[in-house]
């Protein structure tokens, strides 16, 4: 029997409780600000910029924050000696950022869509929120293990967002052309996440689309592995080893 | 219902073993208690029952099992009451107990278990408002909620008024004679007096004494009795062996004739047990 589902249920329970529901929702806001004061020619590219930088950050912050409160409340405790496995609580930490990270993604669509006319591909804009964000969240859990506290976790995050997600954001702006970096880009997590998200608006490029899926998914499911084997040292840790 | 046997455990950032060989068993319906100084392995012994620390040497059986056969549905039937606080603090106690009751194959009824230990009337209030006294009684019922057949409690009357204390005490003992097993660990000895079966000392990282708490006071007592009299303006005191008292004409002249003031059998306590084989003074 897996206690999935009821994890996933609490999860989404204390995002809201905790306010991390509200807050990624007001991050959200603040995106669809920002789009509100940009010319229709200017929308298409910040809409994916900033679903970009929600995708690669928010989930990596909000699984930090969720894993620091139960370790700080000891409710972590509990859950270590429950008859749930490393990996049905790594999977609810995931699925509950995809469902916050869905909610953004469905505020910002009607939005571009009811007000500035877009239409995106929705179908590749769901598949690129759910592999960035479980990506993502998988990110924050192997920063927050090595961490002592929060502020050492968001230092890790920077230096993750330093080497991976600013050049990516360079290279999408069009700062860089060299194509070598080009190659090497190709190799950090965040540019599969923008190749996806520029497929879903700009126009459908199949091989970049393949090439986003299967390095979320492949290396998406080695991160998987790793955090739940991560989690049990973690756990040990927790306990005084 | 556990065997643990040369049980052994060195945390990686220490030299020494804090588990020394430890050797003891819980018998299925008893109340055993774990006593001992801070530091000398009692957590670590329980931690590692509870599956919780993995890496030991020696052999822990449950239920004539190896614990390292068991997955994660041992949980299912062994309840865990931490010291620490153990809650979502901005979830009330309601959707705390939900939550977590959620995840058992079976479970007690929350209100039940919310009006025992009086706090029915808090149930919708966030955890994070309640007194200190509030989560000690809230862990407490936490580690009924899946109805188990093994409890480990760790200072489960810790912080509380002696009636809440009474209460808890009470739930303990329908709980063993509904068939449950326990293992306590506290430094309440006035806990483990009133509630264990056996106890067993611990010193660095070994059991130094186990037995019915009875015995372990007719060991390490001294037979005795303590006579306190009035002799002219004076109270005085003697001490005479319980054995053959009723013929020690000393003893018997002192209760005929003098004004006693007080007299006492030499009993000892757990404490003063405590204190001789572990070196430590109780601290409550």
């Amino acid at each position: 029997m897996t206690n999935l589902p009821i994890l996933l249920r609490g999860e989404i329970q204390r995002m809201k409780k905790y306010n991390i529901l509200t807050g990624g929702f007001a991050v959200a806001l603040l995106w669809v600000a920002a789009l509100h004061f940009l010319d229709r020619g200017f929308v298409e590219g910040l809409f994916t910029t900033l679903l970009f930088v929600d995708l690669v950050s928010m989930p990596a912050i909000l699984a930090a924050v969720s894993l620091f409160y139960e370790r700080e409340e000891g409710a972590l405790h509990a859950m270590l000696v429950a008859p749930i496995s490393h990996r049905e609580y790594v999977l609810s930490k995931m699925l509950g950022n995809v469902f916050s990270s869905l909610l953004t993604l469905v505020l910002m669509y009607l939005y571009v869509r009811l007000f500035k006319g877009m239409s995106p591909n929705v179908p590749i804009l769901v598949m690129a929120a759910v592999l960035a964000s479980a990506f993502h969240t998988l990110v924050g859990l192997l920063l927050t293990y090595k961490s002592r506290d929060f502020t050492g976790m968001l230092m890790g995050y920077m230096v993750y967002a330093l080497v991976f997600m600013i050049p990516v954001m360079l290279d999408h702006v069009g700062v860089v052309s060299n194509k070598f970096f080009r190659i090497i880009l190709s190799l950090c997590p965040p540019r599969a996440v923008s190749v996806l998200l520029d497929s879903a608006v700009v126009e459908l490029q199949w091989g970049e689309i393949l090439y986003g899926f299967l390095y979320l998914t492949v290396v998406g499911g080695l991160l998987f592995r790793t955090a739940v084997e991560g989690f049990s040292q973690f756990a040990q840790r927790e306990v005084g080893v | 219902m556990f065997v643990v046997e040369d049980l052994r455990f060195r945390y990686p950032k220490n030299r020494e073993e804090t588990l020394q060989g430890v050797n003891f068993s819980i018998q299925p319906g008893e109340i055993f208690g774990l006593l001992g100084p801070s530091g000398v392995g009692k957590s670590t012994t329980q931690k590692v029952l509870i599956k919780l620390l993995t890496g030991y040497e020696g052999r822990v059986l449950y239920r004539g099992k190896d614990l390292k056969s068991y997955d994660k549905n041992i949980y299912n039937e062994v309840g865990v009451g931490f010291e620490v606080p153990t809650h979502f603090s901005k979830l009330t106690a309601e959707e705390n107990l939900k939550f977590f009751s959620q995840l058992y194959e079976s479970t007690m009824s929350i209100g039940e278990l919310l009006k025992r230990v009086g706090l029915y009337e808090d149930r919708k209030k966030p955890v994070a408002e309640f007194s200190k006294g509030m989560k000690v009684r809230l862990n407490f019922i936490r580690a009924f909620l899946n109805s188990p057949q093994f409890l480990f409690l760790d200072e489960p009357t810790n912080g509380l008024d002696p009636g809440n204390a009474r209460i808890l005490k009470d739930m303990i003992r329908e709980f063993q004679a509904e068939g449950g097993t326990v293992l306590l660990t506290t430094h309440l000895m006035s806990d483990v007096d009133e509630l264990c079966d056996r106890v067993a000392f611990m010193a660095d990282g070994k059991i130094v004494e186990i037995d019915n708490p009875k015995n372990l006071k007719l060991k390490h007592g001294e037979r005795k009795v303590a006579v306190e009299y009035w002799e002219g303006d004076q109270v005085r005191l003697e001490t005479f062996p319980l054995d053959q008292l009723g013929d020690n004409a000393r003893f018997l002249e002192i209760i005929r004739h003098k004004q006693i003031v007080t007299m006492h059998s030499k009993e000892t306590t757990l404490e003063d047990i405590f204190i001789k084989l572990t070196g430590v003074e109780v601290h409550d």
